[in-house]
């Protein structure tokens, strides 16, 4: 015999205030199916919850009602007082009188009465709740990162130091990503490579770190602690195994007219090449579309001077699955194309760069070596402009939303600049100057007052070449309210940061949420900053939004601390509150596989007859199923009908 | 006829079928009802005609549970309905051998029934043989649905309401329906009763569109509903307005393409958004 206990919270005067909290006592302690009903200030504190406590040891309540906010703030609070005292968890119900009534109600006596009907049928209700196991699902320990740039790196390498195995699996030829391609980092003017090929080695010898380079996911199975990943490592043509990285194949290869992508197409490089020295793993790769072997059936000069025999032409693309139970995306970010700026000539113009390919630019392992030499001519540049928001801040042409990282990293082009041509003038169009990071302030101040670079409000309206090579730049200065142009011998555009092009199709691969613009959705803003709204699928570093090397390193810890804890438990406990199926009421026309977002559903016999059955495992209860089966077959443990009826129909 | 009779023959010959659904006419009464033919039983009473209305795919599950391979007469609605049936897996396609029939209008009372006139298909969509003129596919016009929606809401709640007030609740629109069935019907259930069982208006109603809304997307519209019921309701009317819906929503008539999900149990990328869009009425 169901004995509910009903207890009604004041939350302060949240709810107080409006609803009459002792006349919802009195009234409700009349219904037959009441035994204890009590108000209390704060239900969700310690004697709040001593008191259901004492309740069910002194009145033997058997069910309790909490009457308070919303049940995803307290619910699980109720659920561990009743399972201290060793009720099931799931013989509690909340009723939510603060979102639901007194925040939303104005007439006290309206609210009273809202609140009485509220409680009223979570009591109707509670009575009908069945009590529910938690479900154990075993798991593999073992986790993907997908990205190997820095968010990755250190993701991985966390992970790997919590001893659990990681495969970090990254599509171009090397890990090391955007950060490899930096010259110097804001805002200690520290060498990125320095500072960045340091943990690049140490994943490469971590004995829990298996690097996949050229190689992508494509295809996600399975749910958190089980998923089932497959990877496809592209076509090399070179035998990784086999090769001493000593680059006579780059040397000789006769082809060199391919654009590298490493220096943000600054420059060629040959058909089979090693992206830059420090590659991890140092193993270069053939470019199928410009190698003569592959294309033409010619030349074939790298295989005949390889030491290692570890050129092989007959590569092909090999796929395989793995098995792991977390995973994280750190797929990162690639710079806007800033092609559709027409006005500012951007990729017609040959000394219109992005911020990206400055960095080569200035780069001692770039395409000039580290002298700063202006690509259409290979003069010193005495004139630069930098323009801020490329595409960032600017609805009406491309993003609205802030990229983030430009304002710092081009005060370091401007210093940077400065260094390499110390008589050179350096100008910065800008809309605001956004540096709220510790010593960012700082660093921008330190360009603008000791290397004497002159910031300009305003944005650039036009680019136009003139007859002597240089770069008229039209601007205005907001401050003083004028006109101005500069003639530059080079300009720098600040693109904006931009998801991956592939970022929508991996999300759905996985199931995580994506934003307008591309970029992957946290579970929550502030409180679920690494988390997704997959289970056991964790986000880092700038595919999340735009991002700086520490916040990337951050998030790549946080996410790996993330998968750790998960790892932490033997078995992953899941909520019992899944799709259950009756297998007589069951004709087994699976349609509710057809609905099923988790391939949770399969087939199984019943007597003479196929019917559905639900892999507990996958179920995340979200009742897709429950609504489509017409002959009422499944069931929500936790929200049967004969709950959800009883609900209903107490509603006067 | 001819034709189809050797074909049967031979597959039973062959060993191909085990037993063959057809129409037999009853040489005393001279009716024509559904029949199922045997190896060595006579095919001369066997015919395919305009009297053959009945939907020889209700049978099917029965059938297939009993014998391990079934040939079955088609009409081209009838072979919508075993498109609809298979891919609801209520019959493994692999224990059917369908024999399509070009139809040519079937009768009820000497009078052209009113579902072919809007026939989507003479022949049926799946044939494992085909008989007789396959015919073109037609886009079904619907002309009743098209008359009650010239109505008013209020006129058409009073139509709808004249007719389901008669109905007895004798189910017999369930029964004959290969689309109704589930093991337990939402109209049995007593815990949480659903739907009173006492035939009243506001129950009746109930009944009625709950049944609707459960064929949306499936229908495969044979009008064996509207056949068998004893008050004459003209349930093809809320079967077609639907199929019409849906129809216009995601360009699917249900069973006309082998092996077609249902649309509105699969979610694609380009599927209309009408509701989240403000364009519902």
């Amino acid at each position: 015999m169901a004995n509910v206990g009903v207890f009604i919270c004041h939350c302060g005067v949240n709810i107080a205030s409006k609803v009459d909290v002792k006349r919802v006592v009195d009234t409700l302690k009349r219904m037959p199916e009441v035994g204890f009903a009590h108000e209390y200030k704060f239900m969700c504190s310690s004697p709040g919850q001593e008191l259901i406590r004492k309740a069910i040891r002194d009145s033997k309540i058997n069910r309790v009602v909490v009457a308070a906010c919303s049940p995803r703030m307290h619910l699980p609070t109720f659920q561990t007082a009743l399972a201290t005292e060793g009720l099931n968890p799931y013989l509690v119900s909340m009723a939510n009188i603060r979102e639901q009534c007194s925040w939303v109600t104005d007439d006290p006596e309206k609210a009273t009465q809202k609140a009485i009907d509220l409680v009223a049928r979570q009591i109707k209700r509670v009575v009908h709740q069945d009590p529910l196991d938690d479900i154990n699902v075993p798991m593999t320990k073992a986790a993907l990162v997908i990205g190997g740039g820095i968010a990755g790196i250190q993701a991985a390498l966390d992970i790997a130091d919590g001893n659990r195995k990681v495969i970090l699996v990254e599509k171009s030829p090397s890990i090391g990503g955007r950060m490899a391609q930096l010259d110097e980092t804001f805002p200690t003017l520290d060498c990125s490579q320095c500072i960045l090929t340091p943990k690049m080695v140490e994943a490469a010898q971590h004995p829990n770190i298996e690097i996949r380079v050229n190689s992508e996911v494509k295809k996600v199975d399975g749910y958190v602690g089980n998923f089932e990943v497959t990877v496809e490592r592209k076509a090399t043509y070179v035998d990784a195994q086999k090769c001493i990285g000593c680059s006579i194949c780059q040397e000789k290869c006769p082809v060199k007219i391919v654009p590298d992508e490493f220096n943000a197409g600054l420059g060629t490089r040959a058909a089979i090449a090693i992206p830059f020295p420090q590659a991890v793993p140092a193993v270069p790769v053939i470019d199928p579309d410009y190698c003569r072997k592959l294309t033409e059936d010619k030349c074939g000069v790298c295989a005949k001077v390889c030491p290692a025999e570890a050129v092989v032409f007959d590569d092909a693309p090999m796929r395989d699955t793995i098995n792991v139970g977390a995973i994280v995306v750190a797929t990162g970010y690639r710079e806007m194309d800033p092609g559709i700026y027409t006005e500012y000539g951007g990729r017609k113009f040959p000394d219109v760069i992005t911020g990206l390919q400055f960095e080569r630019l200035v780069s001692s392992t770039g395409p000039t070596g580290g002298d700063l030499k202006r690509p259409s001519d290979g003069k010193v540049p005495k004139t630069v402009v930098f323009v801020q928001c490329v595409g960032s801040r600017d609805e009406s042409k491309a993003h609205a939303y802030c990229s983030g990282i430009c304002c710092m990293y081009t005060a370091k082009h401007t210093m940077l600049y400065k260094h390499h041509v110390p008589d050179g003038q350096a100008y910065v169009s800008y809309i605001d100057v956004r540096a709220p990071g510790k010593t960012y302030e700082e660093f921008v101040r330190r360009a603008i007052e000791e290397e004497d670079v002159r910031y300009l409000r305003g944005r650039v309206a036009k680019i136009r070449r003139l007859q002597n090579g240089q770069y008229r730049v039209y601007t205005e200065d907001t401050l003083v309210g004028r006109a101005v142009h500069i003639d530059a011998d080079m300009v720098v555009l600040a693109s904006a940061v931009e998801p991956q092009k592939d970022a929508v199709g991996l999300a759905q691969m996985l199931g995580i949420a994506y934003d307008a613009d591309g970029f992957y959705t946290e579970a929550h803003p502030k409180l679920k900053p690494v988390e997704t709204a997959s289970a056991g699928v964790f986000l880092a570093g700038a595919c999340q939004g735009p991002k700086d090397i520490p916040a990337s390193v951050q998030q790549g810890s946080a996410a790996a601390s993330k998968v750790l804890s998960l790892f932490a438990k033997d078995t992953l406990i899941k909520s019992p509150q899944i799709a259950v199926v009756d297998p007589t009421a069951c004709t087994g026309c699976l349609t509710c596989s057809y609905v099923c977002h988790y391939a949770a559903i399969e087939e199984k016999e019943f007597g003479k007859r196929q019917v559905a059955e639900i892999i507990p495992g996958k179920c995340q209860g979200c009742g897709a199923c429950v609504a489509t089966c017409k002959g009422k077959a499944i069931t929500l443990a936790g929200f049967s009908d004969d709950e959800i009826y009883e609900e209903i129909v107490s509603c006067k | 006829m001819k034709a189809l009779r050797k074909k049967i023959r031979e597959l039973f010959e062959k060993g191909e079928v085990d037993a063959v659904l057809g129409y037999r006419e009853d040489p005393a009464s001279g009716e024509v009802k559904a029949a199922v033919f045997k190896k060595d039983e006579t095919l001369d009473d066997m015919v395919f005609d305009g009297r053959c209305i009945q939907n020889l795919v209700n049978y099917l599950p029965t059938l297939v549970a009993r014998y391990r391979k079934v040939g079955v007469v088609l009409k081209g609605c009838d072979g919508r309905s075993l498109v609809t049936q298979l891919v609801e897996h209520r019959i493994n396609k692999s224990q059917i051998i369908a024999l399509g029939v070009g139809c040519e209008g079937v009768e009820i009372d000497g009078k052209e029934a009113e579902k072919c006139y809007d026939c989507a298909t003479h022949m049926s969509p799946i044939a494992d043989h085909e008989f007789g003129e396959k015919g073109e596919k037609r886009e079904p016009a619907f002309a009743g649905v098209e008359e009650i929606e010239k109505m008013s809401p209020v006129e058409r709640w009073k139509f709808f309401a004249d007719y389901f007030a008669k109905c007895e609740r004798c189910y017999a629109c369930r029964q004959i329906c290969p689309s109704c069935y589930c093991e337990i019907c939402i109209a049995d259930q007593q815990e949480p009763k659903w739907i009173e069982p006492s035939a009243k208006l506001s129950a009746n109603t109930m009944w009625h569109l709950i049944r609707a809304y459960h064929l949306a997307g499936r229908c495969a519209d044979c009008g064996e509903c509207e056949r068998v019921c004893p008050q004459d309701i003209p349930l093809r009317l809320l079967n077609n307005a639907l199929e019409e819906a849906v129809h216009e929503m995601f360009g699917v008539r249900p069973g006309t393409v082998p092996e077609e999900v249902p649309p509105l149990v699969v979610l694609n990328k380009d599927d209309p958004d009408r509701i989240l869009e403000g364009k519902n009425e």
